[in-house]
């Protein structure tokens, strides 16, 4: 404590050295600091975004009566917006005189001008909602079903029986007085899309005219609509808590008369996760920023050894009046820790402007209206956080440089020139050790994948699989540092790229990269590591959604996927003769059994599949891809099998296959078919015929010729519908021709752009990408300032011996020269350090991480390594950045006074 | 050969609001082939002078005369030019390149100055026979003792046979023995190869190898005496 008031007053007055050495703990806390303070600035919207995925704030439910009553009571409680109802009838079939026979019908209670939630988004295509006694409206595909148009009439059948088990139907006569379009199939709690709407004071007299058995009728749902922001506060949760409390049990005492209660209280639940939802995204977020901190860390490593490397003479006269190497390392420490918190403070301010950009990208939940940001919060636990981070982070730093300082010995430290600060201190078994875990951990993977049943897999091979994501960090930190710091002799080596500019001062240059390697591992270690993360997050983030889009390529088989409607013999002729549509082929599920379970089969045409699925190479393993398998299936009784189910049922090519199917007439089933076919050739799997996810499919695919036996006769089309894939035309716009598709009755209409364009605008892929993409350009930051502030301080501490070569003759930017070449040098050797190490680790993952665990893990879309432009733009704009900040620095030498700088004034 | 003169030479030095007068007008001759030393108590203006000369500052008011060219009125490249080739520096703390060996740092004005391979190979091996360094020649600055380290700087200033040579107390982080050696050096690149050389120095030896003694005060020359 003695030396605490030299230790402040030496942080305070030595600013350039203090910057120096908080610069990298300063960069890497304004970057977490801005992460939490965006994420506490975008609390509200985070909340909203997660009330969003919620169809209501609070459900309830209430016994048979009067819904319209209980509305408007609940309604009546203060801190509520609406309250919708809605109340299932007791019956649940239709009919028409032109149906053929009944169908089944959820016939929903509900309040027109009060739709509940999961009538959300529906299109009413004609006439309306008003819904007077007698009059429905019903979902187009229960229309379909029904077969009644607008204005049509169709029934309400209710079927009950008497205790002999004898069936009696009544029906009742509507009016179709509305059409409406449900924007998504089958989708929310009580909507089918075969649905039918009637008023829900009406769900009675309707059971009453159709006789309904009633037990006191179906309860009524009800969802309540709250004033949010009256009543919640992302920001005191504990107010927000006790004010929902308060409602849900005003709610109850309201609905107690109806024999009602508060069923969900989705805000409630909401909010008492939030607190813990809001631990996890920072929590989350910090693992993201690794590489910065990584970063950061490093070249606050380097900073404070700089700083303690200028100080060594002044820290020796310490020692010759009496400190000890102890009290040494403790004010170094104590100074560190100032640091630490200037750089927290800094950075705390910092991170409010950095926040500003990383406010979309905190939240993985999107709001369905413009997200409501905070102006500016700074909550006491960011404070707190960031605090402890940068104190540690800086102590961390400083110890080990703080403990070879105070030991370096007097006489040393009192030379001009001392030795021993330019070689590397570099202990590299540390290195060897993350290296071999990272190759090990691959390796037992490997070994785990090829192995899943071994005892030795069972034993730790979940171990490496906990170690595994973690291996990337490990082979870019070892592998870098052993590569950049083992030896001064790679630094020699790159100098040569300086040759032709430098001339006769190259030896110069590469004299000095050799014999003091120190000061140019510490520059290109930190642009390796950089570069390395930045290539690595960059390769493997683009790989993996390259894969994620080439699933969806293989799910969807085709620019676009549909099922034809039922009975529509022109549909395909319409479908080909579509503008858009450039070619169209027929993919039939078959049913049937298949020997040796299981497989699915898929019957195609051969002369048309290929060219409109345009099927990647990697379908094919073997030799002749796409034409080799057309010719197979080309060939009446002829099948290709995919590769697992070949292995999997110990098959071969040349193998008969007997496939059996059942023969219907109408509903009754009449007899078995059999087809004997030949095992053409294999293939991995074919576009459109299966969910592509972990594991690699077991089909059959025949021709639907030497398929047709089992296609035909079947008792309807459900089973084997008519799949269509289609090929768009060139520069078609596939919103309209999906349009089109729809207009033509097709369902299940998939569209692989569109599935791509949902995966891209995907919030949580959007936040991710965008972070990243913000967290490079922050490394690249980090970069060039660490490259700046090392050769700033690398000058300074060589200004003698630039002066003096100066003073013999060189000019100004001959000199300056010298450090921009073994600037160019350093950074050269970071470069291809930091971009082969980032590429190898981003290919291992790509490979071994991204395919899964286990054999599971094989997939039939392969990983492939993807180089985005961005990383392509790290490489460009990282040494751009850098070499503009080596000239900038070292214009300081070009001008410098040499008089001065050689302490010759005033003699 | 160098002629030099300084006429009115005036330098002040500005740190922040005060000022220092190192030079008051000084007027001084230097002739061709003189070994001249230069004396005076600390901060009277000798090592400023010495940078004046050698062209590594520039005088506030005055003349500076190298064989008839006023330096003042050289451009920076110019003065780059200058030192390269007609003056050799030699410095107290000798201010060797840290990282490069004896004959590194002797061949590196001879690189600035863009001498071929050859050249600078006979060059080098000459000199550091001169200044008796050609047993030390692949040691660094670091391994090499003061007298050494003075040796090489001496063979440094000397690449490019420079005319003239300023030196800035060479002896003064010498012993006695050493110190006498440098300053026999000095003696015999005088006599021998008639290089004019200017001391600035707190010795009182350089006396007994110099032709003339200034004396500087407050900026000054107080006087001159002749070689004992």
């Amino acid at each position: 404590m003695a030396l605490l008031r030299y230790a402040a007053a030496d942080v305070f007055r030595s600013r350039r050295r203090t910057l120096t050495a908080v610069l990298g703990v300063l960069l890497a806390v304004t970057f977490i600091a801005g992460t939490f303070i965006a994420i506490d600035s975008s609390t509200r919207a985070t909340l909203d975004g997660i009330l969003a995925n919620y169809p209501a704030d609070i459900q309830f439910q209430a016994g048979p009566g009067n819904a319209t009553q209980i509305r408007e009571a609940v309604e009546a409680i203060p801190g509520i917006v609406r309250v919708a109802t809605w109340r299932n009838a007791q019956f649940s079939e239709m009919e028409s005189a032109s149906s053929g026979g009944r169908t089944y019908a959820q016939v929903v209670g509900i309040e027109p001008d009060r739709p509940p939630s999961f009538l959300d988004g529906i299109t009413v295509t004609a006439g309306s909602l008003s819904l007077p006694r007698g009059t429905v409206a019903l979902s187009e595909d229960l229309a379909k079903q029904v077969n009644v148009t607008m204005g049509g009439t169709a029934a309400f059948v209710y079927r009950s029986y008497n205790i002999t088990g004898n069936e009696t139907l009544t029906r009742l006569d509507v009016t179709v007085g509305g059409l409406f379009r449900n924007p998504y199939t089958g989708q929310g709690p009580f909507y089918a899309p075969a649905t039918a709407l009637v008023q829900i004071r009406d769900v009675d007299w309707y059971e009453q005219q159709l006789g309904v058995v009633s037990y006191g009728g179906n309860s009524i749902g009800g969802e309540i609509r709250i004033y949010r922001d009256r009543l919640l506060d992302p920001y005191d949760l504990a107010a927000s808590q006790r004010n929902l409390a308060r409602l849900d049990r005003q709610i109850d005492e309201v609905l107690a008369p109806f024999q009602g209660h508060v069923t969900i209280d989705y805000v409630g639940n909401a909010i008492s996760n939030f607190a813990t939802t809001i631990t996890i995204q920072r929590i989350i977020y910090l693992a993201l920023s690794t590489p910065v901190l990584l970063l950061g860390v490093y070249l606050g490593a380097i900073g404070v050894d700089l700083g303690h490397a200028e100080r060594r003479r002044e820290l020796a006269v310490l020692k010759t009046r009496g400190a000890t190497p102890r009290q040494l390392v403790g004010l170094l420490l104590v100074e560190a820790s100032l640091g630490g918190a200037i750089a927290a403070i800094v950075g705390l301010v910092a991170g409010v402007g950095l926040s500003r950009l990383l406010l979309t990208f905190v939240s993985p939940f999107s709001t369905p209206t413009a997200p409501r940001y905070e102006v500016v919060v700074l909550t006491p636990s960011t404070v707190v956080i960031v605090t402890i981070l940068s104190v540690t982070f800086m102590a961390i730093t400083s110890i080990r440089s703080a403990r070879r300082t105070a030991r370096i010995p007097i006489v040393e430290t009192l030379r001009y020139y001392a030795p021993g600060e330019a070689r590397i201190q570099y202990r590299p078994w540390v290195d060897i050790l993350l290296i071999t875990l990272a190759v090990v951990t691959y390796g037992m993977v490997l070994y785990a994948r090829t192995n899943p049943q071994d005892f030795f897999t069972f034993l730790i091979g979940a171990l490496f699989f906990i170690v595994l994501p973690f291996t990337p960090i490990f082979l870019i930190v070892g592998t870098t540092r052993l590569l950049t710091r083992a030896t001064g002799r790679v630094y020699e080596w790159t100098a040569r790229v300086c040759k032709p500019f430098a001339k006769n001062l190259y030896y110069v240059i590469s004299r000095n990269l050799r014999r003091n390697p120190r000061r140019s591992a510490n520059v290109a270690v930190i642009i390796a590591l950089g570069i390395a993360f930045g290539m690595f997050i960059l390769v493997t983030f683009s790989s993996q959604l390259a894969y994620q889009e080439r699933q969806v390529r293989a799910s969807v088989g085709a620019d676009v996927a549909l099922d034809a409607p039922p009975s529509n013999a022109t549909f395909a002729a319409n479908l080909s003769a579509l503008p858009e549509v450039g070619g169209v082929t027929l993919l039939r599920t078959v049913p049937g059994s298949v020997p040796y379970c299981c497989a699915g089969v898929y019957a195609l045409d051969p002369a048309t599949f290929f060219a409109v699925t345009n099927p990647e190479p990697w379908y094919f393993s073997g030799g002749g891809g796409a034409e080799a398998a057309r010719q197979v299936l080309a060939i009446p009784g002829q099948v290709l099998v995919t590769e697992a189910y070949l292995r999997n049922a110990y098959l071969a090519v040349g193998d008969r296959l007997r496939l059996e199917g059942s023969v219907y007439n109408g509903m009754n089933y009449t007899g078995t078919v059999i087809v004997n076919t030949t095992i053409g050739g294999t293939v991995r799997g074919l576009p459109g015929t299966t969910y592509y996810g972990f594991g690699m499919p077991q089909t059959i695919y025949g021709s639907l010729d030497t398929m047709g036996p089992l296609l035909d006769g079947q008792p309807y089309r459900g089973y084997g519908a008519d799949r269509f894939l289609i090929a768009l035309r060139a520069n078609a716009d596939w919103r309209a021709a999906k349009a089109d598709i729809v207009a033509l009755g097709a369902s299940n209409v998939q569209v692989a752009a569109e599935q791509i364009e949902q995966l891209r605008s995907n919030p949580v892929f959007r936040a991710f990408f965008g972070f990243i993409e913000l967290e490079m350009a922050f490394m690249v930051v980090i970069l060039t300032a660490g490259l700046g502030v090392i050769l700033y301080a690398a000058t300074l501490e060589r200004d003698v011996e630039l002066a003096a070569i100066r003073a013999r003759g060189a000019s100004g930017w001959q000199t300056a020269g010298l450090l921009i070449g073994e600037a160019t040098s350093i950074m050269l050797i970071g470069l291809i350090v930091g971009t082969g190490i980032g590429i190898l680790a981003a290919y291992l993952s790509t490979t071994f991480i991204a395919a899964g665990p286990g054999t599971a893990g094989e997939s039939l879309v392969p990983v492939l390594f993807v180089l985005p432009p961005e990383a392509l733009l790290l490489l460009v704009f990282a040494p751009a950045a850098m070499l503009l900040t080596s000239f900038a620095v070292t214009i300081r030498v070009a001008r410098m006074d040499i008089a001065r700088v050689l302490k010759l004034r005033g003699g | 050969m160098p002629n030099i003169r300084t006429k009115d030479l005036i330098k002040v030095y500005r740190t922040g609001k005060s000022e220092v007068i190192a030079l008051r007008g000084l007027d001084m001759h230097v002739a061709e082939g003189e070994l001249v030393a230069v004396q005076g108590p600390s901060g009277c203006g000798k090592t400023t002078l010495l940078n004046l000369i050698g062209g590594i500052d520039r005088p506030t008011a005055g003349r500076i005369e190298v064989d008839g060219s006023n330096l003042v009125d050289f451009a920076d490249g110019d003065l780059v030019k200058y030192r390269l080739a007609k003056v050799g520096f030699i410095f107290q703390f000798f201010n060797l390149v840290p990282t490069l060996t004896a004959e590194e740092n002797v061949e590196l004005p001879l690189r600035l100055a863009g001498r071929s391979p050859s050249i600078r190979a006979k060059r080098r091996k000459e000199l550091l026979e001169l200044v008796g360094m050609t047993q030390r020649s692949s040691h660094r600055p670091d391994e090499l003792s003061g007298g050494e380290q003075q040796r090489v700087a001496i063979g440094v200033a000397l690449a490019n046979d420079p005319p003239l040579l300023l030196a800035d107390e060479p002896t003064g982080e010498l012993d006695t023995k050493t110190g006498q050696e440098v300053l026999d050096l000095f003696r015999r690149l005088n006599q021998e190869f008639k290089k004019t050389i200017v001391v600035v120095t707190h010795d009182a030896r350089v006396s007994h190898i110099a032709h003339r003694v200034l004396e500087i005060q407050d900026g000054k020359i107080l006087g001159e005496t002749a070689a004992a």
